[in-house]
């Protein structure tokens, strides 16, 4: 299964995330967004940040996840490659636990690319479908 | 992936201006408007006439949802979308801004000639490149504390004056005064304030940058407002930035966004797309979320004031002159994603609205405003950037924007072609080379990035500001020729 594609919208960046479940998905898009900033392979798991999110819906909670990171790109200058998490239905919200992995950013190491600003509503949304879940989001480079 | 819509049946009101009627989606409050030549109407991606019509069936809209001709497919609010409200019946919408709050541009100008110039290009293009941190994340020259960052966001850029980032004289050339006076820090999330603290002083990237540009002589087409505006000689240098608010204004884009999402059955409001969740200004998230962007546009209007005052020291520095020696005068700077109150004519009457412009620019004429005295008879400058490789212009806001389109006009040449397209197209050292070869020394963090705003992923810039010198929405005064870049 491929884990993200992107697709083409005029101004900003848009793109597919698939998953088999929810994590995976969740795993593939922050893969996807983090590779618009830099070369993910340049990351290295040097620093750990653990991470707890709650939403009352899968959306909301992916929505937020992704702008986590973006989020901590710029507050803690970090940037993630490994996405160790977990997300469970409690009662009728969505927790999402686990932790993130990665490095600061350092221009000297890693191939940075687009700052992304921030995740869009646009078209954005989360479907089943027969391999899992598929996401479509457009960033905001 | 495409957004397969047919373009929606179009009347022909003049050479330049497209009406889409209200019954072509239902909802629709008021016609949506299309200012473009047909050439710039033909390209259009057809996400712009859905998104136009989307915003013309928002609460409270006054007279047309508009695209100007640099109009794209945007999110929320087309690119190029201006549309304005009733201050009591309508409402306010972050996508009709965008995340990047304020994001704009400033001109500035020296007294060197592209030959005084020309020797020392790389020198000063390679120092600006060392000394305005751009790029991912990237920490500002300016450290504040929490209580310095909230002056900068309620003041913006009088903080700077204060505290010796410019001179007392750019305050009257930058829209608002460079302070937008609702600003209130309490209404700004920690997380904002947490993004936003460490990057005053940063370009940021994607289609962000710094660009050292020569008025030719064939280019001045109204000497007499061209000078008032600090234009003088043939080949003159000019410098022109373009950035925003940076993480703090994309978070609190974000922050309200999510908010505006959830209140909204609240207020029974149903929008066609969720990034036009908005809330009746009069509200107090609405209120709220006015005085939070008001904070964003503060810090950008600073951010590009510190970027300007490290440009006059670089200059300084490789001239051996001081920066007052080299008339390095802002000449203005506007803000092209900006929602304000404003009064305009509707009917006849003075009313006051909330203007919402995402990628479009005040346009203000004569005698309109708050305007320095010297541009009182000329309008207001509006400063239009175009891509790295193609230029930029300087033109003047006009009567006929006050009557026709709130004041507004277009922001910039406007993207065709995707940024996943642009990076099969191009290579970023290849382009960089090439652009050398034709007098452009560029330095960019990223190659990918620069790849992506190669000229030919843009409309052509002459095409979007000839059609509203023509449509009399701006009045072309001069047009810029890059020769070097700094971009993020």
């Amino acid at each position: 299964m491929k884990k993200y594609e992107y697709f083409d919208h005029t101004a900003d960046v848009g793109f597919f995330a698939y998953g088999k479940d929810a994590a995976e998905l969740f795993k593939n898009a922050a893969l996807a967004t983090t590779a618009q900033m830099v070369e993910v392979k340049d990351v290295k798991p040097n620093i750990e940040k653990k991470i707890s999110l709650k939403g009352n819906s899968l959306e909301g909670l992916l929505f937020d996840f992704l702008g986590e990171l973006i989020y901590l790109k710029d507050a803690d200058n970090l940037l993630f490659s490994r996405y160790d998490i977990s997300i469970k239905k409690a009662g009728k919200d969505y927790k999402l636990t686990g932790a993130l992995k990665g490095d600061k950013i350092n221009k000297e190491t890693q191939e940075l690319r687009n700052d992304v600003k921030a995740v869009t509503m646009h078209m954005f949304k989360i479907e089943k479908t027969k391999g899992g879940y598929k996401a479509t989001i457009i960033l905001d480079i | 992936m495409k957004v397969e819509t047919k373009k929606p049946e179009m009347k022909k009101i003049s050479d330049y201006i497209w009406e889409i009627s209200p019954e072509y989606k239902k909802g629709m409050n008021v016609p949506a408007r299309i200012y473009a030549s047909k050439k710039l109407l033909d390209e259009m991606d057809a996400g712009v006439f859905e998104q136009v019509t989307n915003v013309a069936c928002l609460p409270g809209i006054q007279k047309y949802a508009y695209c100007m001709p640099d109009g794209h497919w945007g999110y929320g609010f087309p690119i190029g979308g201006v549309a304005a409200f009733d201050v009591n019946e309508g409402v306010i919408s972050p996508g009709g801004i965008g995340f990047d709050i304020n994001c704009g541009m400033r001109l500035v100008t020296t007294n060197l000639t592209f030959k005084d110039f020309q020797p020392k290009l790389k020198e000063t293009v390679d120092l600006l490149f060392k000394r305005v941190p751009a790029g991912v994340g990237g920490k500002g020259f300016v450290s504040v504390n929490m209580s310095q960052f909230k002056e900068v966001a309620e003041t913006g850029s009088r903080w700077c004056i204060e505290n010796g980032y410019g001179w007392e004289n750019d305050l009257k050339r930058i829209e608002e005064h460079g302070c937008i006076k609702q600003a209130d820090f309490s209404k700004v999330s920690d997380r904002a304030r947490q993004r936003g603290i460490a990057q005053l002083g940063t370009l940021g990237s994607g289609n962000h940058y710094l660009e050292i540009q020569i008025a030719k002589s064939a280019n001045i087409f109204d000497e007499k407002a061209a000078k008032k505006m600090g234009i003088v000689t043939p080949d003159q240098v000019v410098v022109m930035v373009h950035c925003g608010s940076r993480g703090f204004g994309h978070q609190i884009g974000t922050d309200y966004l999510k908010t505006f999402g959830e209140i909204m059955p609240k207020y029974g409001i149903h929008v066609l797309d969720r990034e036009l969740a908005c809330a009746p200004f009069q509200s107090k998230e609405a209120q709220d979320y006015y005085k939070a962007m008001a904070c964003a546009a503060n810090m950008a209007f600073a951010n590009r004031q510190v970027i300007l005052h490290r440009i006059r020291e670089c200059f300084s520095s490789v001239f051996k002159t001081s920066a007052e020696d080299l008339e390095m005068n802002l000449v203005y700077d506007v803000a092209h994603n900006i929602a304000k109150v404003e009064k305009h004519k509707i009917d006849g009457k003075l009313r006051e609205v909330v203007m919402h412009r995402k990628g479009a620019t005040r346009s203000f004429g004569p005698g309109f405003g708050d305007l320095p005295p010297e541009y009182e008879e000329i309008g207001q400058p509006v400063i239009i950037g175009g891509s790295m490789e193609t230029g930029s212009y300087l033109l003047t806001g006009t009567h006929r924007a006050m009557e026709e389109t709130f004041g507004s006009t277009a922001h910039g040449s406007g993207r065709t072609m995707s940024r996943t397209q642009a990076k099969h197209e191009f290579r970023g050292d290849k382009l960089q080379r090439e652009m050398e070869l034709h007098g452009i020394y560029v330095r960019a963090t990223s190659m990918s990035g620069l790849a992506e705003e190669a000229g030919e992923a843009y409309k052509s810039i002459s095409e979007v500001v000839d059609t509203i010198d023509k449509a009399g929405i701006s009045h072309k005064v001069v047009g810029f020729s890059p020769i070097g870049n700094v971009k993020g």
